[in-house]
C-alpha cells in the first residue's frame, strides 16, 4: 500500500509552515509527498523547496485545481507507475496549502480503508483552523437547491458527536484519501469546476460509477477554507468567491442529476435562485444577490456545458441514480432551512427588543441611583422585585399615558360614528366590502366605473390595499382606525419627531397633542378628507427620516436616510400628492440656505446628493400614476388629494382663519382653541438661543404658506368633473402647523426656567402669557373635541344608494349598470352609474374624463328632455339595466321615463323614488373599451423601485466573513 | 455730562483717589443675522397669509339650462259627437321648421293614419268614439296645436288636446241628476299607467271605492261615471294622480241650471295644480249665472279674496271680499250679482293653495272658465267654421301689450292688431268672419287669455302657448357626492 501525499499550494505561504509540519508529525508518514504549485508569488515555492526538495514540488503554473491534481497525478505516474491491484492499491491523499493534518490522521484513514475495502474515497473530520475545535464537515453532499449540505450547526464544537464512520456522497478535498486507480478512472476533477464544488461532483461521479465514499472521524484535518471565505484571492476564485460557488452548486445539480429529474431541476433552480436574490435584496445583500443572478445566468447562458458534463458522466456511470439517492439530502431540507431561518430571525428580534428594554430598564435604574437618599428603606421594601407591570410604566411614563388618554379621548369623541356599515360622507366614500377590491382596483389596467375608465388608480390605493389585508381584508376597519384615531396616531409619530428634535420629553409631549389636533381641529376628520388625515399621521416620520439629512451625520446614513425619506414622501404624496411639490420646495430652500452657510460643505456632490436622490424618487415609487396621470390630466392631477373633491364643501379660508389653522367653518372648531399654538410659534423666533433650530422650521412653515398663496384664487376641474374647483389645503396647512408646532416646541425646551431666570421687565410676563396659553390650546382642543364629538358630513352610510336586487345585479356583470339619477330639472341633474360593488373608495381616482362621460351626459339630458325609444337602445349599449331615481324623485323625469317603451317598472323600495328596469339586454357595445396600458410594465418598475429604495433604506448589514 | 473719556483703564492711582464712576457706554444695535432672518420669515409668513387669504376664487358661472326646437309632441283629444272635429295645426311661424309628420291614433280601435301637417295651415279631423292621440314629429312639431270642437245639439262643447302627464285638477264636477260628470282617463304611452282618483266634495273629501290604484293598460281609455264613485255630490273636484306613466284626463260635464231644464254640455277646464294666486279666464258677458267653484286640496282653512278684472279695470266685490273654504272641499259660490253680467277675469288670492273655475249658464248652454296662465310665448286657438270667436285678454298687475293674428284654414291671415293692454283689464278682439284660428303673441308685460266660441252654445277656450323649445335642464356626471 503506497500512500502519495498531493499537496495543491497557491500563495499559501502563511499556513504551509504548519501543513508541512503535519505531514512531517504524522504516525503513519505518507510513503511520498509531491507538491503542485499553481504560481505563488507569495514565495511559498521557497518554502516548499526547503522542506521538500525541489524534485517532488511540481511547478503547474497558474492552472485550477483539478488541473494541478492532474499535473500531480501525471508527475507521480511518471516518476512512480502505478502497481494496480486490488488489494494492495496505490492512494493518494490529497491536501491543500491551508490544511493542516492532525499527527494520526492519515493513519486512521488507512485503518479504515484497510478496514473497508470497497472504499474508493475516504475522507478525515474537518476542523476550522485557526480555532481548531468548530467543525467544518465530516462529508458532505448537495441539497436540490444547490446548498452544500455537512449536517452539522454553524459553529459546532467537536465533541465526538459525530464520530461515526458512514458512507458519504463526498468528502473535501483537503484530506480526502482517494485510490490512484479510481481517480484516473473518473477523469479526475472536473475542469468546469476550477476551485469550489468539485468534491461533491468528484464524489457524485464516483458513487454513480460504484464506489463508496467514506468519512472517518478518528482523522482530523484543520482547514482554513482561505479561498471560500475570501482569505486568499485567485485568478479561480475571483473577486466573488459566492458567485463561484454558487454556479458550481448550479453546474454540479444540472450535470449530477438524473435525466428525468433534470427539467423539474432546471425550472425549480431558476425560480429558487430568483427567490433566494430577492431574500437577499429583503436582508439588503444586493452584492449577494447580483452574485446570485450573476451565476444563474453565467450557467443557463452555456446548456452545451451541462449537455457535455452530463455526457461524459454518462460514460463512467454504472449504477442508476436513483441508487446514490440515499445519499442526498431530503427534498425538504432546504426549506426547513428556510424555516429555521425565519425563526432564528424572529427570535433576534424579540431578543433585541428584551435587550433594548433591559437597557431601557438599566438606564432607568441608574438615573434613579443618582437621586439622593430620601431614607432609610425598610429591608421589606429592599426585598421586593422591582415592577415592571404594564400598569406601572404606564403610569411612570407621561408619554404612554398621555397616548393612552388620547386613544380613550378618541373613542369617545367617535361615539356618534358607531354602528353597521361604512364611514362616508363629505370627501370620503365608503370603503369597499373587501381590501382585496383595493388590489384589484390597483393592479386592473380598465375599471368598470361608470363609462370605464382606463385611469390610472390613484397611489392610495395600493398602501390601503396592504393594511386592508393586514386587517384580514377588513376594509371599513382600516378607514375606522384611522378616522378615530388620527390624533392619537399623529401626534405619536409628532412625539418622536419632536423628541428627536429638542430631546425634551414634556414639551415634545405638548407639541405632539398640539399637532395631532390639527387635522380634528381644522376639520379635516369631520369632512371626510382622507388625504389630510392620512397625511397627517405620515408626515412627522418623513420629517424625522428627513432630519438625517444634514451633514452632521454619516454619509451612510445620509444616504439611508435619503431613501427612508423618499419612501416616506411618497407614501405622503400618495394620499396628497401636494406633498412631493412642498418636499422639493423645502429641499430646494435647504440646500440653498446650507450652501449660502457654508459653500465648501455642501459643494460636494456627496452633500446633496442624498437630498437630490431622495427627491427625484419620488415620482418613480408613484408610478404608473405619477406618469399616467401627468400625461393625461397634466399638473392639475398632483393638487388634489386623496378622496373626492367634494366642491360644495370646499371652501377659500379668509386670512384670519388661516393664521388659525382653519379652512372653513364646516367641521371645524373655533379659530380661537389655536390661539396659544400660533402665539408659540410666533414667540419662538424671540429667544435667541433657540432661534438656530426654529428658523428651519419657519422656513418650512412659509413655504407650506406660500403654497397657499400660489394655490389662492384659482380652481382646477379634477379627472370626471366638468366644472373647476377650488383645491383643498389639508396638506399645506399641516405642513405648516407641523412646522409651527416644531418651533414652538423648540423654543419652548427649558422655558420655565429661562424665564424664572430672566431679569423682571415686559418681556418676562408676555413669556409666561404665551406659554399659559399655549399650554392650554391643546387642552382646549382635546376638550372641545371631546364635548362636540366628531361633527359634519362623516357619516356611517347604512344602506347603498340603489336598492339591494339592483347592487345585487350590478355585482353580477359589469354590463349591469345601474344610471342613478338624482336632482330635479330647475336645479339641474346629476347621474352616476353604478357597476360592481357601487361607488368606493378608491374609485374617486379613476373616473372616466368629462369627455368619456360626453355620450352618456347627453343621453341623460335626452331622457330628461324629450326622450324616445332609441334612448332605450343607447341605455343597452351602455350596459344600463336599471335607472334609479332616489326620493325625492323628480315627476317629470319619471313621467319621460314612464312614457318610454323599452322601460319596465321596477320595484323602488323607499317611498318618493322610482325605478326602471330596461327591457332590452344590456351590452358594452357603446362604452369605452380598454386599449393597451403601459401600467403592467410600470406597476413592475414601481414594484422594483419600491424593493430598491426599501433595500436601501433599512441599516446596513455587516458583510460576513 | 461726563467729560471723561469712555474708554480708557484708570490707573489703581485714580481708583484710590477717586471714586469710582460708572462710565456711560452706548451700545448700538446691531441687529444678528438671525435676527434679521427671523424678522424676514415672520414676514414672508404674514405676507403668504394675507395674499392667500385675499385671493379668492371667482366663482363658477354654474352651467344653465338651454333650449332646443320640440321635434316630437304627444296630445290627446277627448271624444265627441259626429259633428264634432278635432282642428290641429302648428304654428304660423316661418322661422320655425315645416317638415314632419301628424300620426292620428284611434285608441278605441287602435287604428293608426298618417296626415300631412303644415305649417300655418289647418287640418280638420273627424274624432272617433274614444279617444284621438295625436303625434306630430319633426320640426313641424314645435307650435304644434290641436282643439275638440263639439257643436253637438245646441250646446257647444270645446276641448284643447292635451300631452300626457302625471296630475290633473278638474273644479265643478257633479254627480246629481241634473249635474252629471264622466272622468275619462286615457293612456297614450307605450307602458302602463296607475292612477289614483281622488274627490273633493262640499263637505270634504268623498269617501271612494275602487279608485286607487287604477291600471290603464298602454292604449287603453277609463271612463268613470261620477254617480259611480260619489253619488249626490252636486260639486265636486276631481283629483287624477299617475303613480306611474302619464295619462290625459278630462271630465265631461252635463249641466241643467233648473230642475226639467235643458242640460248644458261641456268640458271642464283642467288645472295643473293648486295655487296661492289663481286667475281664471275672462268670462263672456250676458251670463244669468255665475258661479265660482273653489276647491281647498289641502288640510287648512282657506280664504279666498275675490277682485274682477273687467273692461275698466279691477274691483273687488263687496259681497264675496273673503270666501271660506274648509279643508279637503269643494265650495260653490254664486257670484253672479257681483260679475254683473260684464266680460272680466277673476283673481283669487289665498293664504292656503287653492283652484277654482267659474261656471257661467247663458241661454240653456254653459261655460266653464278655468284657471289661466300667462302666455310663455304665441299661443292659438282654433275653432273652425260655423262657430264665432272672441278673443279676450288680460293683462296682470302691469300693462301689457299683445300681437293679434287670424287665420284662415289655408293660413292666409286675414287681419292682425296690436293691443294695449291697461293693467288688471279685459280687452276683447273679434277676429274676421272667415277666420278659423287665431295666434296671440305677448309683448312686454303678462298676458293671460282665453277665446270664446258662440254658435249654437257657447264654450270658452284657455289661451296656452303650444311648446316651440323644449328646455334641456343641466346634466352632469354627478361622482362629487358619495
Amino acid at each position: 500500500m503506497t500512500v502519495t501525499a498531493l499537496l495543491v499550494s497557491h500563495d499559501g505561504v502563511r499556513w504551509l509552515p504548519a501543513v508541512l509540519g503535519g505531514l512531517a508529525q504524522q504516525t503513519r508518514a505518507p510513503d511520498r509527498i509531491v507538491v503542485v504549485d499553481t504560481g505563488s508569488t507569495d514565495g511559498s515555492h521557497k518554502v516548499l523547496r526547503s522542506g521538500l526538495g525541489a524534485d517532488d514540488v511540481v511547478a503547474a503554473g497558474d492552472v485550477s485545481f483539478p488541473a494541478a491534481v492532474a499535473a500531480g497525478l501525471e508527475h507521480v505516474a511518471r516518476t512512480s507507475p502505478a502497481g494496480t491491484s486490488e488489494e494492495d492499491p496505490d492512494w493518494l491523499w490529497l491536501l491543500h496549502d491551508d490544511s493542516a493534518p492532525a499527527p494520526g490522521a492519515l493513519e486512521a484513514l488507512l485503518d479504515a480503508a484497510r478496514e473497508n475495502r470497497s472504499a474508493s474515497i475516504l475522507g478525515p473530520k474537518l476542523r476550522e483552523w485557526p480555532s481548531l475545535r468548530h467543525l467544518l464537515e465530516i462529508g458532505v453532499t448537495i441539497s436540490g437547491t444547490g446548498h452544500r449540505e455537512t449536517g452539522l450547526e454553524r459553529g459546532e464544537y467537536d465533541q465526538g458527536q459525530h464520530d461515526h464512520r458512514r458512507q458519504v456522497l463526498a468528502v473535501n478535498t483537503a484530506g480526502m484519501l482517494v485510490k490512484r486507480s479510481v481517480l484516473e478512472e473518473l477523469g479526475g476533477f472536473d475542469p468546469r469546476l476550477p476551485l469550489f464544488g468539485n468534491d461533491i461532483d468528484f464524489g457524485w461521479r464516483a458513487a454513480r460509477a460504484g464506489h463508496r465514499c467514506l468519512v472517518v472521524p478518528e482523522a482530523v484535518v484543520f482547514h482554513v477554507e482561505a479561498a471560500q471565505h475570501g482569505l486568499r484571492r485567485t485568478r479561480l476564485s475571483g473577486r466573488r468567491p459566492r458567485r463561484s460557488q454558487r454556479r458550481a452548486a448550479l453546474y454540479t445539480l444540472l450535470v449530477g442529476c438524473s435525466a428525468l429529474v433534470l427539467p423539474v431541476q432546471v425550472v425549480r433552480l431558476l425560480l429558487g435562485s430568483l427567490v433566494r436574490a430577492l431574500g437577499f435584496l429583503l436582508v439588503r445583500a444586493p452584492r449577494e444577490a447580483w452574485d446570485e443572478l450573476a451565476a444563474l445566468a453565467s450557467t443557463y447562458a452555456r446548456p452545451d456545458r451541462i449537455v457535455a458534463g452530463r455526457l461524459r458522466r454518462r460514460r463512467t456511470a454504472r449504477v442508476r441514480p436513483g441508487q446514490v439517492r440515499h445519499l442526498l439530502p431530503p427534498v425538504w431540507l432546504p426549506y426547513r432551512h428556510g424555516l429555521d431561518f425565519v425563526a432564528d430571525l424572529m427570535l433576534a428580534v424579540v431578543h433585541q427588543a428584551g435587550d433594548l428594554s433591559a437597557r431601557r430598564a438599566a438606564r432607568t435604574a441608574s438615573s434613579e441611583a443618582g437621586a439622593p437618599e430620601t431614607g432609610p428603606v425598610p429591608a421589606e421594601a429592599q426585598n421586593l422585585p422591582a415592577d415592571t407591570g404594564l400598569l406601572a410604566r404606564l403610569v411612570g411614563s407621561p408619554a404612554a399615558l398621555t397616548f393612552v388618554v388620547l386613544c380613550l379621548a378618541a373613542l369617545v369623541c367617535a361615539r356618534g360614528l358607531y354602528g353597521r356599515g361604512s364611514l362616508s360622507g363629505g370627501a370620503l366614500l365608503p370603503a369597499p366590502s373587501s381590501a382585496l377590491d383595493w388590489w384589484r382596483l390597483y393592479l386592473e389596467s380598465w375599471h368598470h366605473v361608470g363609462v370605464g375608465s382606463g385611469a390610472p388608480a390613484a397611489p392610495y390605493v395600493l398602501p390601503l390595499a396592504v393594511l386592508g389585508t393586514v386587517l384580514l381584508a377588513k376594509a371599513w376597519l382600516l378607514i375606522d382606525l384611522l378616522f378615530f384615531f388620527v390624533l392619537p396616531l399623529a401626534a405619536f409619530g409628532a412625539y418622536r419627531l419632536l423628541l428627536e428634535l429638542t430631546g425634551a420629553r414634556l414639551p415634545s409631549l405638548w407639541g405632539a397633542v398640539a399637532y395631532g389636533l390639527v387635522p380634528v381641529l381644522c376639520g379635516a376628520v369631520g369632512q371626510g378628507r382622507l388625504g389630510t388625515v392620512a397625511a397627517a399621521v405620515i408626515l412627522p416620520w418623513a420629517g424625522k427620516a428627513a432630519l438625517r439629512l444634514s451633514l452632521g451625520f454619516s454619509t451612510d446614513r445620509r444616504w439611508r436616510a435619503a431613501w427612508r425619506t423618499a419612501l416616506l414622501v411618497a407614501l405622503l404624496a400618495a394620499f396628497a400628492p401636494l406633498g412631493w411639490f412642498i418636499a422639493v420646495a423645502v429641499a430646494v430652500v435647504g440646500v440653498v440656505a446650507a450652501l449660502v452657510r457654508s459653500p465648501r460643505a455642501w459643494s460636494r456632490p456627496s452633500a446633496w446628493g442624498p437630498v437630490l436622490a431622495c427627491c427625484a424618487a419620488v415620482p418613480v415609487l408613484l408610478l404608473p400614476w405619477s406618469w399616467q396621470a401627468t400625461v393625461h390630466d397634466g399638473l392639475v392631477a398632483w393638487l388634489f388629494e386623496a378622496g373626492l373633491p367634494a366642491p360644495g364643501i370646499t371652501v377659500s379660508p379668509s386670512a384670519a382663519a388661516l393664521a388659525l389653522g382653519r379652512l372653513g367653518d364646516l367641521a371645524a372648531a373655533p379659530g380661537w382653541l389655536s390661539v396659544g399654538v400660533v402665539a408659540a410659534a410666533v414667540a419662538a423666533l424671540a429667544r435667541r438661543d433657540t432661534r438656530a433650530k426654529v428658523l428651519p422650521a419657519w422656513a418650512v412653515l412659509v413655504v407650506a404658506l406660500g403654497t397657499m398663496a400660489l394655490l389662492a384664487g384659482h380652481q382646477f376641474a379634477p379627472r370626471g368633473h366638468v366644472t373647476a374647483q377650488p383645491v383643498w389645503w389639508g396638506l399645506p396647512l399641516l405642513v405648516a402647523s407641523g412646522a409651527a408646532v416644531c418651533a414652538a416646541t423648540v423654543s419652548g425646551t427649558d422655558i420655565v426656567s429661562r424665564i424664572s431666570g430672566a431679569s423682571f421687565g415686559w418681556r418676562q410676563p408676555l413669556a409666561v402669557l404665551v406659554v399659559v396659553a399655549a399650554l392650554l390650546s391643546p387642552v382646549a382642543g382635546v376638550v372641545w373635541w371631546l364635548v362636540t364629538g366628531v361633527q359634519g358630513p362623516l357619516d356611517r352610510s347604512a344602506a347603498d344608494p340603489v336598492p339591494t336586487y339592483m347592487n345585487e345585479a350590478a355585482q353580477s356583470s359589469p354590463t349591469h349598470g345601474v344610471l342613478l339619477i338624482e336632482g330635479s330639472r330647475a336645479d339641474g341633474f346629476q347621474y352616476r352609474v353604478l357597476r360592481g360593488g357601487g361607488f368606493r373608495l378608491g374609485d374617486d381616482s379613476v373616473l372616466p374624463t368629462a369627455q368619456a362621460d360626453r355620450p352618456m351626459t347627453r343621453l341623460v339630458g335626452d331622457l330628461a328632455t324629450g326622450p324616445d325609444p332609441s334612448d332605450v337602445t343607447a341605455l343597452a349599449r351602455h350596459g344600463v339595466r336599471f335607472i334609479y331615481l332616489p326620493p325625492p324623485a323628480d315627476p317629470r323625469l319619471a313621467g319621460n321615463l314612464d312614457s318610454l317603451s323599452g322601460l319596465n317598472f321596477a320595484s323602488a323600495v323607499r317611498r318618493g323614488s322610482r325605478a326602471w328596469q330596461v327591457d332590452a339586454t344590456p351590452s358594452a357595445a357603446a362604452l369605452a373599451t380598454p386599449s393597451g396600458s403601459w401600467r403592467p410594465l410600470l406597476l413592475g418598475v414601481e414594484a422594483l423601485a419600491v424593493l430598491v429604495v426599501a433595500v436601501l433604506a433599512v441599516p446596513s448589514r455587516r458583510q460576513r466573513r | 455730562m461726563s467729560t471723561e473719556p469712555m474708554s480708557g483703564e484708570p490707573s489703581n492711582g485714580d481708583k484710590q483717589q477717586r471714586p469710582r464712576r460708572r462710565a456711560v457706554v452706548r451700545r448700538r444695535f446691531r441687529p444678528s443675522g438671525s435676527a434679521v432672518a427671523a424678522v424676514v420669515v415672520l414676514l414672508l409668513g404674514v405676507a403668504a397669509v394675507l395674499v392667500a387669504g385675499a385671493r379668492q376664487p371667482v366663482p363658477a358661472e354654474p352651467p344653465s339650462a338651454h333650449g332646443q326646437p320640440v321635434t316630437d309632441v304627444l296630445a290627446a283629444c277627448q271624444p265627441g259627437s259626429h259633428r264634432a272635429r278635432i282642428l290641429t295645426g302648428s304654428l304660423p311661424d316661418p322661422a320655425l321648421g315645416s317638415t314632419g309628420s301628424l300620426a292620428v291614433r284611434d285608441l278605441s280601435s287602435g287604428a293608426r293614419k298618417s296626415v300631412p301637417l303644415q305649417r300655418g295651415r289647418l287640418t280638420t279631423l273627424q274624432p272617433s268614439d274614444g279617444v284621438t292621440a295625436l303625434e306630430a314629429t319633426g320640426p313641424v312639431a314645435a307650435g304644434h296645436f290641436g282643439m275638440l270642437v263639439d257643436p253637438a245639439s245646441g250646446a257647444l262643447a270645446a276641448s284643447p288636446c292635451v300631452e300626457p302627464r302625471s296630475t290633473w285638477w278638474f273644479t265643478g264636477a257633479g254627480a246629481t241628476l241634473d249635474h252629471t260628470s264622466r272622468l275619462v282617463i286615457a293612456n297614450v304611452d307605450p307602458g302602463p299607467a296607475v292612477v289614483d282618483v281622488r274627490v273633493l266634495g262640499e263637505s270634504g273629501p268623498v269617501s271612494t271605492i275602487g279608485t286607487r290604484g287604477i291600471t290603464i293598460a298602454p292604449g287603453a281609455v277609463r271612463t268613470i261615471a261620477l254617480t259611480d264613485i260619489a253619488p249626490q255630490g252636486s260639486d265636486l273636484s276631481i283629483q287624477v294622480q299617475a303613480s306611474r306613466g302619464r295619462v290625459a284626463a278630462a271630465v265631461s260635464d252635463s249641466f241643467a241650471s233648473a230642475p226639467g231644464a235643458a242640460a248644458g254640455k261641456e268640458w271642464l277646464p283642467d288645472q295643473g295644480a293648486a295655487s296661492r294666486v289663481v286667475r281664471i279666464a275672462a268670462t263672456p258677458s250676458g251670463s244669468r249665472h255665475e258661479t265660482l267653484l273653489l276647491a281647498n286640496p289641502t288640510q287648512l282653512n282657506a280664504l279666498v279674496g275675490l277682485r274682477i278684472e273687467g273692461k275698466d279695470g279691477e274691483f273687488r266685490p263687496v259681497q264675496h271680499a273673503q270666501i271660506q273654504v274648509p279643508p279637503g272641499s269643494t265650495r260653490a259660490v254664486d257670484i253672479s250679482d257681483a260679475v254683473q253680467k260684464q266680460t272680466g277675469a277673476l283673481l283669487l288670492h289665498s293664504r292656503v293653495p287653492v283652484l277654482a273655475s267659474l261656471r257661467s249658464v247663458s241661454d240653456g248652454d254653459l261655460v266653464y272658465a278655468g284657471t289661466v296662465r300667462p302666455l310663455e310665448g304665441a299661443a292659438a286657438a282654433a275653432w273652425g267654421g260655423g262657430v264665432h270667436a272672441k278673443l279676450l285678454l288680460t293683462a296682470g298687475a302691469l300693462p301689457a301689450t299683445a300681437t293679434v293674428a287670424a287665420f284662415d284654414e289655408s293660413g292666409d291671415q286675414l287681419g292682425t292688431d296690436q293691443l294695449q293692454l291697461a293693467a288688471g283689464s279685459t280687452t276683447s278682439w273679434k277676429p274676421p268672419g272667415r277666420a278659423e284660428y287665431l295666434t296671440v303673441t305677448p309683448g312686454h308685460g303678462a298676458v293671460y287669455g282665453s277665446v270664446l266660441l258662440s254658435g249654437p252654445g257657447s264654450a270658452e277656450i284657455r289661451l296656452d302657448s303650444p311648446p316651440v323649445t323644449l328646455q334641456r335642464p343641466v346634466v352632469q356626471p354627478g361622482y362629487s357626492s358619495p
